[in-house]
């Protein structure tokens, strides 16, 4: 699943997963997210600054449920506290924009037959 | 040798009750050193009370000042529960150790009333402290308004190289794949978040220009007329994509000493702003003068500002309903630069809106800094004395 509210970004990704043989849900708000938290992803693409509410809810509610899935962070914020509260949840991976989608590589197993 | 019961006794008038001997026979010297003593003390009181009275004044309404009163009322209690001793004292005449306890009542009061004539400095203490605080407070308000400003603007420059990264990403997919339509896709992804980085630059040292280096302020007569007519010819293609009108009503004439290039890029932001959150209808320019104040209306027929919005879009990156954050849309940026200039101008902005019926946004500027509207600095003198008209008309 990718969560990321930046259009042009949320559509590069989604290609290339697709691209790559994954199945791809994409929200841009933190709702939407979570509703497709329902429909099990296997790993989660997150941005942080989203349009009415923080991602950080969205690594929350995976945590708080324990939910096996896998959490790259992407964030273009240098907000201190907010990472420390970032860490605090342990994401899989923590990614500074611009990001490199080979960062994601080792997110994404070689068993690419769910939602990614 | 006298024992410390006989000392005691004798400080407390062996045990007898009053009676007409103890008025008027031995103990009359130390009725008369308690009235004394009584005396000093209310003559302390008072002392002390009119340095009170004077110094007060110079704290303002703040948390010193109320503490200060609460002291004071505890004073005054503990003067009057002083008072109230004096039925038992009838009963019960032990003068001497009433005067004991007075003599150290009249020593500490009046080392107090001596001492109150420095409360002007404790006072202007206190009163520093508060504009400190008051002062820190800014302070920390105002960091942390550029921590979330600098926060924003690394989100926001991030976010578009990072969608030219995945795009150029995506390009180079396309085209090991031979999928020449999503390499021509990608590639106009690239052009449009370039853009948008160099806008969104444009648009940051355009604030940072306001905030840090000073603009100078070049006044001199507008003929507002003019000066519409070519900003809403410049706005005609962008309006025309949407089919959109573009309106103007100025009173015939009327002019604002002001600076041309600020007076530009704010009715600009406003008028692109109208354009951008309004999907038909039109947008309209209404200039007039009324008591030596030029107001300039931006009226839309948009979507409109719900009330709990409008003390926020003058703020930086706020952006009703983007929700995608469609850079289309700006960065939330044009607004808060239009108040800032506008703030630099002596004037203001001010919103009117109701969601469905559309906004106006209305630009007060002093006309003549030397005249009426304005004082000699070129501020708006009395801009609240133009009342805005009703809501409902917004958009007509």
């Amino acid at each position: 699943m990718l969560v990321e509210d930046d259009a042009p970004t949320r559509a590069a990704l989604a290609r290339i997963f697709t691209l790559r043989g994954w199945a791809v849900d994409a929200a841009a708000t933190v709702v939407e997210a979570l509703e497709f938290l329902n429909l099990g992803p296997r790993c989660v693409v997150l941005d942080l600054m989203l349009p009415y509410g923080d991602g950080l809810a969205v690594l929350k509610a995976i945590r708080d449920a324990g939910l096996p899935i896998r959490v790259a962070v992407t964030t273009g914020s240098n907000d201190r506290e907010r990472l420390v509260a970032v860490r605090g949840l342990a994401p899989e991976f923590v990614l500074f924009k611009p990001i490199d989608v080979r960062d994601l590589d080792p997110l994404l197993d070689d068993r690419p037959t769910t939602d990614a | 040798m006298a024992t410390l019961s006989d000392w005691l006794a004798w400080f407390t008038g062996h045990g007898r009750y009053m009676d007409l001997t103890h008025c008027m026979g031995g103990d009359a010297p130390w009725i008369a050193l308690t009235i004394v003593l009584d005396l000093a003390v209310a003559a302390g009181y008072v002392v002390i009370a009119r340095h009170w009275a004077q110094n007060e004044e110079l704290l303002g309404d703040s948390p010193a000042k109320s503490a200060l009163r609460s002291i004071k009322v505890v004073f005054i209690v503990c003067g009057i529960c002083g008072y109230l001793f004096i039925p038992i004292k009838m009963f019960w005449p032990a003068w001497r150790l009433y005067d004991l306890a007075l003599m150290i009542l009249v020593y500490y009061t009046w080392r107090y009333a001596m001492g109150a004539q420095h409360l002007r400095v404790v006072y202007t203490q206190l009163d520093q402290t508060e504009h400190l605080k008051l002062e820190l407070e800014k302070s920390r308000e105002e960091a942390r308004r550029k921590s979330l400003f600098l926060s924003a603007v690394s989100h926001d420059v991030r976010t578009p190289l990072n969608g030219m990264s995945l795009q150029a990403e995506l390009a180079q997919l396309c085209h090991d794949t031979g999928d020449a339509e999503g390499l021509r896709q990608s590639l106009a992804e690239i052009r449009k978040c370039a853009r948008s980085a160099a806008d969104l630059l444009g648009e940051f040292l355009e604030l940072g220009r306001i905030d840090w280096s000073g603009e100078s302020i070049l006044r001199e007569p507008i003929a507002l007329d003019a000066a519409i007519g070519r900003l809403l010819e410049a706005a005609a293609p962008q309006a025309g994509r949407k089919g959109l009108r573009l309106e103007s009503e100025v009173a015939p004439g009327l002019t604002a000493t002001t600076d041309r290039r600020m007076l530009g890029r704010i009715l600009q932001n406003l008028v692109e702003n109208g354009i951008k959150y309004t999907p038909s209808g039109s947008i309209r320019v209404v200039a007039s003068s009324s008591d030596g104040v030029v107001a300039i209306d931006v009226i839309d027929t948009g979507v409109g500002i719900a009330e709990e919005h409008q003390a926020l879009v003058f703020q930086d990156f706020f952006q009703v309903d983007n929700r995608e954050r469609d850079r289309t849309k700006g960065f939330g940026l044009g607004l808060s630069i239009a108040a800032r200039f506008a703030a630099q101008l002596g004037g203001e902005l001010r919103l009117e809106s109701r969601p469905g019926l559309g906004s106006r946004f209305t630009l007060l500027l002093p006309g003549d800094p030397a005249g009426r509207g304005g004082d000699p600095d070129g501020r708006l003198r009395s801009p609240r004395g133009r009342q805005p008209e009703p809501t409902a008309s917004l958009a007509r």
